[in-house]
């Protein structure tokens, strides 16, 4: 296997029509949490375990329909009530470390409501594969479309 | 070889010498079985990163969009 360590980071920005105060009980209140921070429709859920403090972990096993195990483990490094809360976590696939990641949710009250700002800066390790096999097969597209423009683009070098 | 020369504006020796740059540096992999030869990406790392970090993103996304749901439906 080759290793290899890439990186990169993505921001989600977000407004809601609920105070900050309510958004962050999203993230605290597990009855809440367990409806919205899931893997989606392609995905059961088989372990869930939250200690929602600094230096609490936290933990989402599931199942997708191609029969991928992704396993979420999270440590929480900081929480400002309906303010901030920053978590570092490590993601693995069958068993297999694939990223290991720092999250930063960010609570900023905006007019009656929130922005919420979502940051994910990321390592990605070694030769891992995507869990969804849609988005596998879209990605494969994707390369091939880009090596067509690659090659279409760069003049001959004779 | 011809598939991917196909809806390219160059002749096959053109493409043939593209792909061998790009083995050469490494970002294409190629394999030779009989006549026929089978070329894939080995952009590897680079590649499978965007696209992780592009699934991850629609990942957060989606999560994002059922809190939105929630929190409307919460307030009613």
């Amino acid at each position: 296997m080759t290793r290899s360590a890439t990186h990169g980071s993505f921001t989600i920005e977000r407004h809601y029509e609920a105070s900050p105060a309510r958004v962050f009980r999203a993230f605290t209140d597990p009855s809440a949490k367990k409806i919205w921070f899931t893997g989606g429709d392609d995905w059961t859920q088989t372990v869930r375990e939250d200690d929602f403090r600094v230096d609490g972990h936290e933990r989402l096993v599931g199942t997708w329909k191609d029969g991928t195990v992704t396993d979420y483990r999270s440590r929480y490094e900081e929480i400002v009530p309906d303010a901030r809360i920053v978590n570092a976590y490590r993601m693995f696939m069958n068993d297999v470390l694939i990223s290991v990641s720092l999250a930063t949710v960010e609570f900023h009250p905006d007019g009656e409501g929130t922005k919420l700002l979502f940051t994910e800066q990321l390592t990605c390790l070694d030769d891992y594969t995507d869990p969804d096999a849609k988005d596998r097969e879209h990605g494969v597209g994707t390369h091939l479309d880009r090596l067509a423009t690659y090659l279409e683009r760069e003049p001959a070098l004779h | 070889m011809s598939v991917l020369a196909e809806p390219l504006q160059m002749s096959l020796p053109a493409v043939h010498q593209h792909l061998r740059i790009l083995e050469d540096s490494g970002l294409v992999r190629s394999e030779k079985v009989g006549r026929v030869r089978t070329c894939r990406l080995e952009s590897a790392a680079l590649a499978r990163a965007e696209q992780w970090i592009s699934s991850r993103r629609t990942l957060w996304e989606k999560r994002f969009d059922r809190l939105g749901d929630l929190l409307e439906k919460d307030e009613r």
